[in-house]
C-alpha cells in the first residue's frame, strides 16, 4: 500500500488559540503559530469511545451537543452516541447521634454516563479534539478516552529470526 | 436557619398590607437568595461609625445599569463570554430563573440567584464560539487516508491492535484508580511477546510428525470413511459400466453436490449438531442422490 505521508505537527499556541480567539486570531496567525511538519508517520486510530461521566444530566446534554459539533466541524466520523443506563449508589444511614435505631435518613448518588465513539480518526486529529474537548470539560464532569490504535506486523517478524541466518541451527527444547 | 422564621414575618406583613392598598408582592421578599438581603439594607445611608467602622466608612457606588440594556440584538456573543466564566446575570441579556419555587410562586428571578451561579454554564460554548475554534484548530488536523475506507482493508494491512485508556478527572487526589486496571502491562513487553511467540510457533517437534487422526482438532472431509462411502454408493449407482477409475473417482468429487454435502458432513462435525446444520445436510443428501 502506498506509504503514508502523515504529518505530525506540533501544538505550539493550542492554549492561546482557545483563550482568545475572537479578536487574537489574526495577530496569533501572523506571528505566533509555528506549525512544524514533520516526516514521523501518524498514528492510526481505528475507534476512539469517549465516556463522560457526571452527576447532572442537563451538563452532559449541552456537553454532548458541544464535542458532537466540534466533532462535525473538525470532519471526524461520529459511531455512535448513546446513554448508558445511570447508576446510583444508596446508603442509610441512622438519623441520630445515639439511639433511635429505627429512624434513619437515606442518600443516593447518581452518575449519569454519555458515551460517543469516534471511527477513523488520526493522531493528530484526535489529539487536537481530545485537547479541545478537556480544556472545555466543565465542573464535576470526569471523562475516560479507550483509543484503538492500529499498526503494522513489526518488521521482526515478517519472517523468523533464524530463516536470515542460514548457519546457525536453533535447538528445539 | 433564619429564612424560615423570616419567611413567617413577612407573611404575617403581607396579610396586613392589602388592607391598606399595596398589593404588589415582590419576588425578592419572600425568597432568602445569596444576595438579596445584603442589597435590601443597604449601607449607602448612615455609616455606622459606632461598632463595625470598616463597613461603612466609604460610601458604596451605584451598580448603575446592567449591561444588557446596552446590548445590541447583533452582537458578537464571543466577546462577551471568551472563556469559561461564572454567570454574571448582568451580562446575560436572557430571562432566566432556576430554584424551586415558592409554594403558588415562580422560581427565583436570575438577579443574585445561587443555583445559576453553581452550575456550569456552556455560554463560552455557543455554535458561533464552536466554529470559530474550529476554524483556528483546522491547520493542526490531518486527514484520514482515503485508501483505508473499509474495515477489511484496514486490518489487511494494520492487523495489530493496541488499546490504551486515558481518564481525565478532578479530585482531592491526584490518582485515579481505575488507571490501576490492566490487561498487559506495557507495550514493549506486548511487542516481546509477539516475536516469542511468533518464533515458538515456527518449531516443530520429531513427535508431531507422529499425529493420527484420533489427534487432529477438526475433522476433514479428505480420506475419511464418509468421503469413501459416498463415492463407491455413487459409482454403483450411476455408471455400472464405466468401471472403478481413479479419474471417474476425481471427476465425482469436483461436483458441486458432492462439495456441498462434504461442507454439511463438515459442518455437522465440527461444530455439533444443531437444527439448521441437520436441515442443510437433508438438503445435500437430497441433492447427491437426486431424491
Amino acid at each position: 500500500m502506498a506509504s503514508l505521508m502523515s504529518l505530525r505537527r506540533e501544538l505550539f499556541s493550542l492554549a492561546r488559540i482557545l483563550s482568545g480567539v475572537s479578536h487574537l486570531v489574526r495577530f496569533l496567525l501572523f506571528f505566533l503559530m509555528q506549525i512544524t511538519v514533520t516526516e514521523e508517520p501518524d498514528m492510526l486510530f481505528q475507534k476512539v469511545v469517549i465516556l463522560v461521566k457526571g452527576h447532572d444530566r442537563a451538563v452532559l446534554d449541552s456537553y454532548e451537543f458541544f464535542a458532537t459539533m466540534a466533532a462535525k466541524e473538525l470532519g471526524i466520523t461520529i459511531g455512535k452516541v448513546f446513554e448508558p443506563p445511570k447508576a446510583i449508589e444508596r446508603l442509610t444511614l441512622l438519623k441520630s447521634i445515639h439511639i433511635f435505631k429505627k429512624h434513619r435518613v437515606q442518600y443516593e448518588m447518581r452518575t449519569h454516563y454519555r458515551c460517543i465513539e469516534l471511527y477513523n480518526i488520526t493522531g493528530c486529529t484526535a489529539q487536537v479534539y481530545l485537547e479541545y474537548i478537556q480544556r472545555n470539560l466543565p465542573e464535576g464532569v470526569a471523562m475516560e478516552v479507550t483509543k484503538t490504535a492500529m499498526e503494522k506486523i513489526p518488521d521482526h517478524i515478517l519472517e523468523p529470526l533464524w530463516k536470515e541466518i542460514p548457519t546457525d541451527d536453533k535447538p528445539s527444547q | 436557619m433564619a429564612s424560615p422564621s423570616s419567611k413567617a414575618f413577612l407573611s404575617l406583613g403581607r396579610i396586613y398590607i392589602p388592607l391598606l392598598g399595596f398589593n404588589k408582592s415582590s419576588g425578592k421578599v419572600t425568597y432568602a437568595t445569596a444576595l438579596s438581603i445584603n442589597s435590601s439594607s443597604g449601607n449607602k445611608g448612615l455609616p455606622d461609625r459606632g461598632g463595625r467602622g470598616s463597613l461603612g466608612r466609604r460610601p458604596r457606588r451605584d451598580a448603575g445599569e446592567p449591561r444588557t440594556e446596552k446590548m445590541p440584538v447583533d452582537q458578537d456573543w464571543t466577546a462577551v463570554y471568551p472563556a469559561a466564566a461564572p454567570f454574571r446575570p448582568s451580562s446575560v441579556p436572557l430571562p432566566v430563573r432556576m430554584g424551586y419555587p415558592v409554594k403558588g410562586g415562580i422560581p427565583p428571578e436570575k438577579k443574585g440567584n445561587l443555583e445559576l451561579i453553581k452550575i456550569p454554564n456552556f455560554l463560552h460554548l455557543t455554535p458561533a464560539a464552536i466554529k470559530k475554534h474550529c476554524e483556528a484548530l483546522k491547520p493542526f488536523c490531518t486527514e484520514w487516508p482515503s485508501a483505508l475506507d473499509t474495515d477489511a482493508k484496514c486490518d489487511e494491512h494494520f492487523p495489530i491492535k493496541v488499546e490504551s485508556t486515558d481518564y481525565v478527572s478532578a479530585g482531592p487526589s491526584l490518582r485515579n484508580l481505575s488507571a490501576r486496571i490492566v490487561h498487559l502491562r506495557n507495550y514493549d513487553y506486548a511487542m516481546y511477546l509477539l516475536t516469542v511467540l511468533y518464533h515458538e510457533s515456527w518449531k516443530t517437534e520429531a513427535w508431531e510428525a507422529e499425529k493420527t487422526v484420533a489427534d487432529m482438532e477438526e475433522y476433514s472431509w479428505e480420506d475419511s470413511p464418509s468421503q469413501k462411502n459416498v463415492l463407491d454408493l455413487l459409482l454403483r449407482m450411476k455408471v455400472a459400466g464405466e468401471g472403478d477409475g481413479e479419474e471417474v473417482r476425481q471427476q465425482l468429487l469436483g461436483r458441486r453436490e458432492v462439495q456441498e454435502y462434504k461442507d454439511s458432513v463438515t459442518r455437522l462435525k465440527n461444530e455439533g449438531e444443531s437444527e439448521s446444520g441437520m436441515v442443510q445436510y437433508k438438503e445435500a443428501v437430497k441433492k447427491v442422490f437426486n431424491l
